[in-house]
């Protein structure tokens, strides 16, 4: 059964204006199997998944599935061929219940009137549910349960139609490690019924565990495909960044810490989110708050730039007590907010590169009411040098840019701000590799500046590697707080449970 | 980070790359409308030679204003993903409140005008401290405010029209200046300055970043409720000069008038290619959008069609500008 061709891929060629997203890629998937498919972001590997599950059409080549051709105009019609998506922002509506939603737009429960019959529909349900061996209270809508219910959800959804092959888009970005082990184990067991896999992650360690096959791709082209025990680990980013592996160790953290408190948090609490947090911010210092899904370190985030209020507990930035506290006020007093979520609190994705990184200055340069555009060009592209985004030009709409790009614009809107407490969420969620260090190694270098920067991150690997301190918090309260040079990862994991 | 990242060579964007691709977006929706009017002048012209005697398009121009005007408010407000329904009836109230402070106030003509102003500029100021302070959904809350000013507008007058007699009123709604009629000239000013406004102004940076992404500006430190409030009055302030306008162009304050300019001006800013989602669009394709509905309804006059037809031309008109949108996209 294993060497059965479910899915193959002839020179497929999908051109965007400017650029070749994906270049005469060929690939077979085998029945059964889980392939991953690892790249950059823009490396081509999501519109390769789009052209496959129908949302893209292809300029040319062919896609055979089961040894039919098959030309996809839709994502309609991919699913009926049996292509299903689980897509990273689940596709779910939130207010239908578990059942509603894996049997949305198919139209088979009805009993002799015509009518819906809610009962087959929920047992069905139940039933593909069941294979998964988790608890899910179908009849609650599916807004009221957790990310990785929700995912259980989205994939009922995809396989509802005997899907023979199911793509996952980065399904961990949003998971714990518990979470993820689970969904290690429904993907499994999706192969073992003979379900082809496709699954595309950045997380590297993940494959090794639950892959038989990886497929590599770079800047829109296939380098290469391996069965996972003849690749390790460096070989695959070294294929995949380009990078030597000199260069990829990380740099030793060398604390820029000095005794000026920028921010005191006093017993801060926020109704059930989170409880009697006290922290202290200085001034060079990486500051990392971790925790699995839940604990509350986003809120406490979003608490420090007044995105969430307070319940009780104070604020002192450089030592002065905070009151009427508003974003607006936040920035003023040189705090910066990269949200976790930045095409929704991050980005105007409709406009322009330049707009974007000066949104933050513009009514400061501006006289009278009017905008100085000279400076806001020239900012612009001194920003986009020194980050290196790769963007075609400075009027170009981010929604066309990759997910690394993206961070760097957020970046950079506060970077010209020249705010002196970056407030980070998951700051390399959804990023490549390559961007991601990139991103480290800024974090870094603003600590060395003399700025402060708090990670707010569930990525062990990332605290470890850019954070002085860590606070590892449990439940809404602080568990633990390590300093990085002692950080054990096992130390870090096991406190993170609480235990 | 900084003189690490300097030295690699980027490709430069030139500010004439930035110019072009700017301009070059903007420009071809532009150029299509523009071609479907010139097309449509052409077969007017081919009907009846009087439709392209320079008076008649003049004529045309004039018609044009008042949506015009209208239009330009409204691509304010559906910019920043909102929309103001009570256009026309605040158009109305600052009619009436001009005619009623010129006729029983017995008030000097020219603060009259003021009041009229104010009062639009307020019930636009009103929607929007209700929007983005108590955060009621745009369409509802105009809509209610729409009843409102209405209703007010009934009650001031009792129904009944008041008449003004002024001269300078009238100089102002049937004069010319260099032949031009003068509210044709006030709908382009009001058009330069709209322009100015969303072009190079921190507030129009604001009224497009709000339809794209409020949170975001939001949460980049900027104070999007004042924003948006301004913006609603600046769509107040373009009802209150529409209003202004029909007590000159009428010769009196109807308490009816107004009716459907929401529609309309709604229609103008659609089909001039501004995105109802917020955004995305300019004020120039609004202006093609009013003088496209203004030499639809001129001409079929000129062509002694019943107007019953302008409605149904209408639609169709608003109905292929979404459609070709809707294909650019693919």
């Amino acid at each position: 059964m294993q060497d059965e061709i479910m899915l193959k891929l002839e020179h497929v060629v999908k051109s965007f204006p400017g650029v070749k997203a994906v270049d005469d890629v060929s690939l077979e998937v085998k029945k059964g199997e889980i392939h991953a498919l690892l790249g950059h972001n823009g490396a081509g590997k999501s519109t390769l998944v789009k052209i496959i599950s129908g949302a893209y059409v292809k300029d040319s080549g062919t896609v055979t599935l089961d040894s039919e051709e098959i030309n996809l105009t839709s994502p309609q019609a991919g699913i009926k061929k049996g292509i299903g998506m689980v897509y990273q922002e689940l596709d779910l509506i939130p207010d239908l219940s578990g059942d509603e939603n894996i049997f949305l737009g198919q139209n088979k429960f009805r009993n002799r009137f015509g009518l819906i019959d809610a009962q087959s529909r929920r047992r069905e349900a139940e039933r593909i549910i069941q294979n998964f061996d988790i608890d899910i209270d179908l009849s609650l809508p599916v807004r009221k349960l957790g990310v990785s219910k929700q995912q259980v959800i989205a994939i009922a959804k995809a396989i509802s139609r005997e899907a023979k092959v199911v793509i996952f888009d980065e399904p961990t970005a949003a998971l714990n490690n518990a979470e993820a082990e689970c969904l290690f184990g429904i993907m499994k067991k999706l192969a073992g019924q003979g379900v082809s896999i496709i699954w595309i992650t950045h997380r590297l360690d993940e494959i090794f565990e639950t892959a038989d096959r990886v497929t590599l791709m770079r800047e829109g082209k296939w380098i290469t495909t391996k069965e996972i025990g003849q690749i390790t680990m460096k070989e695959i980013v070294t294929e995949l960044t380009g990078v030597t592996e000199e260069e990829q160790i990380s740099t030793v953290n060398i604390s820029n810490k000095t005794d000026e408190k920028l921010i005191s948090c006093q017993n801060i609490s926020a109704q059930k989110l989170f409880q009697n947090i006290s922290f202290d911010l200085y001034r060079g210092e990486v500051l990392g708050i971790t925790g699995l899904i839940g604990c509350g370190s986003t809120e406490i985030a979003k608490a420090l730039f007044a995105v969430n209020k307070l319940s009780g507990g104070e604020i002192y930035i450089k030592g002065k007590k905070i009151e009427h506290f508003t974003p607006k006020t936040a920035a003023q007093k040189g705090i910066a907010y990269i949200s976790e979520d930045r095409k929704m609190e991050g980005l105007n994705l409709k406009g322009s590169v330049q707009n974007n990184i000066v949104l933050t200055m513009s009514k400061e340069w501006s006289k009278l009411g009017f905008l100085n555009q000279k400076k806001e060009k020239e900012s612009a592209k001194e920003m986009v040098e020194t980050l290196d985004i790769r963007i075609s030009d400075l009027s170009q709409t981010v929604n066309t840019l990759s997910g690394g790009n993206q961070q760097k614009i957020v970046l950079a809107k506060w970077l010209l701000k020249n705010a002196e407490v970056f407030v980070m969420c998951e700051p390399t969620r959804g990023i490549d590799i390559g961007a991601k260090r990139e991103i480290h190694k800024i974090i870094r270098q603003l600590a060395k500046e003399g700025k402060a920067v708090l990670v707010v991150s569930s990525e062990v690997e990332e605290i470890i590697d850019t954070c002085d301190r860590v606070i590892i918090l449990y439940d809404g309260r602080v568990k633990g707080e390590l300093l990085s040079k002692d950080c054990a990862k096992k130390k870090m994991l096991d406190t993170m449970y609480g235990i | 980070m900084e003189s690490e990242r300097k030295d690699v060579k980027r490709k430069g964007c030139s500010c004439m790359d930035i110019m072009k691709g700017k301009l070059g977006k903007i420009k071809a929706r532009n150029f299509l409308l523009v071609g479907f009017i010139a097309v449509l002048w052409g077969i007017l012209t081919f009907l009846s030679p009087h439709f392209i005697k320079i008076s008649n398009i003049l004529l045309l121009l004039q018609q044009s204003s008042i949506v015009m005007i209208a239009g330009i408010g409204m691509t304010f407000a559906i910019l920043t993903s909102g929309i103001d329904l009570s256009i026309g009836s605040v158009a109305a109230l600052s009619s009436v409140m001009v005619g009623i402070a010129i006729t029983k106030w017995e008030i000097p003509v020219f603060l009259a005008l003021l009041i009229g102003m104010l009062t639009g500029t307020l019930f636009g100021m009103l929607n929007g401290i209700l929007i983005s302070y108590f955060r009621l959904q745009p369409m509802i809350c105009t809509l209610g405010i729409m009843s409102i000013a209405r209703g007010l507008t009934y009650i001031l007058t009792s129904g009944r029209s008041v008449f003004v007699t002024d001269s300078l009123l009238i100089k102002i709604g049937n004069g010319r200046i260099l032949g031009i009629p003068i509210i044709t000239l006030i709908a382009l000013f009001m058009f330069a300055v709209g322009y100015i406004i969303l072009n190079y102004t921190f507030l129009g940076r604001c009224v497009y970043c709000l339809g794209g992404n409020e949170e975001a500006t939001r949460l980049s430190g900027i104070d999007t409720r004042k924003m948006k409030t301004i913006t609603y009055s600046i769509c107040g302030f373009c009802a209150a000069i529409v209003g202004v306008l029909y007590v000159c162009t009428l010769g009196a304050s109807e308490p009816t008038v107004g009716q459907g300019l929401e529609l309309n001006a709604t229609a103008v800013t659609a089909i001039g290619g501004t995105s109802l989602l917020g955004g995305v669009g300019s004020l120039v394709g609004t202006v093609f959008g009013a003088v496209l509905i203004g030499t639809i309804n001129n001409g079929l006059s000129i062509l002694n069609i019943v107007s019953y037809y302008q409605q149904l031309l209408l639609g169709v008109v608003i109905i292929l500008a979404v459609l070709l949108e809707q294909f650019k996209k693919k």
